[in-house]
């Protein structure tokens, strides 16, 4: 299961080393060593595959400890760190935990307790990847439209802002800060359904008629429904509310919507929060249909909406951060 | 603790079939893994006997007695010899809190108790 993952080991005693390499290699994982930790972040700064790491902590010129902190500030990919300790270094074990380690391994090594908690890592890192490939399908989507350039940039931006603002005033949505960042991760799959829609539909410079606008209004459904399947299969939370946000992004506060015609809370706060900025940025920027929107023009519209299509509370961060929203508007401009 | 005091309670000397015996069936390593297991072990032992050994001729460094008390334990504990790595424990906490305690013999009973092992050090 695990051919394809490179592990540093890191410890200062060459018999351990040695110990864990063979070990490791019984699990087919391919196992590089460094024998303190500024060899180790050396070796992780220049080898962006090595993404597992099992470090001893007391070592001569960098220790295990300065290693975790120094892997966690440097804005490297993620690295599933694992340390080595004794039972009775409990506060060393602590110390390390709250550095960003992520699991710890009893010396001495077992070989099975060593495969299980290398197996840990590797699901871990798995979910990280599924997580890359989906937002790489988000990508692929926003390809296939005429919304290019920064699109999902300044949604994830904007629905951060609105999130985190409404975490402040509305302890009644229930947003915490994490979720805040979760909500701005998803934003992104808001239209992946869009991957559906016959070309001559989605790139239609004129209005759309009737028949056609059926058409397209489906891809709220179609790209919830695939999210939903990817959740039940993979059972992430993340996935929950990237089912949320793509299925109900065109409900409207005032049950007039659609895929379903929710009404008012019973829409996901998720999706209310990104139907704003979806549409702050479909009316500033510029498509095969119409011009761009000045931002008092968009403004107005908002705040006429404010309680039709909008969650009221929505409208009104918007307007108390009107600044932070011309601010990402400007900074990913096309 | 101190070896003085008694010696008879001192585990039995570090038997190479008893390695070879863990080395196979813990780890299950092949023949040629154990001999570099058991000599990488000698060498890591070696060294850290060597240090410790220096170390204590000088000015008693505690903080130093402690990391390399530190490392033996952790050779020890790897070669199955849990008894032994128990004597390099006591050591590394008795240094870690200051006690004053017969640090060189310590350090030699370890070295005897691995007599035999230390021999592939060289090899």
């Amino acid at each position: 299961m695990s051919e394809s993952y490179k592990i540093l080991v890191v410890d200062d005693d060459p018999a351990q080393r040695t110990l864990l390499n063979m070990c490791l290699e019984q699990g087919h994982f391919k196992v590089i060593e460094a024998e303190n930790g500024s060899e180790a972040f050396d070796i992780l700064d220049r080898e962006q595959d090595v993404r597992l790491v099992i470090t001893d902590l007391d070592m001569p010129v960098m220790s295990g400890f300065q290693l975790i902190r120094k892997v966690r500030e440097a804005d490297l990919r993620y690295r599933y760190m694992v340390v080595l300790t004794s039972s009775e270094e409990k506060e060393s074990l602590v110390k390390a935990l709250s550095l960003g380690a992520d699991d710890y391994i009893s010396k001495p090594v077992m070989p099975e307790e060593l495969r299980l908690r290398v197996e840990s890592g590797v699901r871990l890192l798995r979910l990280e990847i599924q997580e890359e490939l989906i937002l790489s399908m988000a990508k692929l989507a926003e390809y296939r439209s005429d919304e290019t350039g920064y699109h999902l940039e300044r949604i994830q931006h904007y629905t951060r802002t609105l999130a985190r603002d409404l975490a402040s005033k509305h302890p009644e949505l229930g947003i915490s800060l994490p979720l805040a960042e979760e909500f701005a991760r998803v934003s992104p799959l808001h239209d992946i359904g869009k991957v559906a829609i016959p070309d001559a539909i989605l790139h239609k410079p004129g209005k759309l008629t009737p028949e056609e606008f059926k058409v397209m209004k489906t891809h709220a459904a179609i790209g919830g429904q695939l999210l939903k399947d990817i959740q039940h299969k993979s059972g992430s939370p993340y996935l929950k509310v990237a089912y949320e946000v793509a299925m109900f992004h065109h409900e409207r506060y005032n049950g007039k919507g659609y895929p379903i015609g929710l009404k008012g809370d019973d829409i996901p706060v998720a999706a209310r929060i990104v139907t704003l900025a979806d549409m702050y940025d479909a009316m500033t920027s510029e498509r095969c249909y119409k011009n761009p929107f000045s931002h008092e023009e968009t403004k107005k519209i908002i705040v006429e909406q404010r309680g039709e299509h909008l969650d009221p509370r929505m409208v009104d961060s918007f307007l108390a951060q009107e600044d932070i929203w011309l601010a990402i508007a400007d900074r990913f401009d096309e | 603790m101190s070896p003085d005091d008694n010696q008879d309670s001192l585990p039995a000397p570090i038997e190479i079939e008893n390695l070879r015996y863990h080395f196979r069936n813990t780890y299950g390593l092949t023949e040629a893994q154990i001999k570099k297991m058991l000599v990488s072990s000698a060498r890591s032992l070696s060294t850290t006997l060597d240090q410790l050994y220096k170390s204590l001729e000088k000015e008693e460094n505690l903080a130093e007695i402690t990391h390399l008390g530190h490392n033996l334990k952790g050779v020890l504990l790897n070669m199955g010899e849990l008894e032994w790595a128990d004597i390099a424990r006591r050591l590394e906490k008795s240094a870690a809190a200051g006690e004053s305690e017969n640090y060189r013999e310590i350090a030699r009973s370890i070295g005897k108790g691995a007599e035999y092992i230390l021999r592939m050090a060289g090899e």
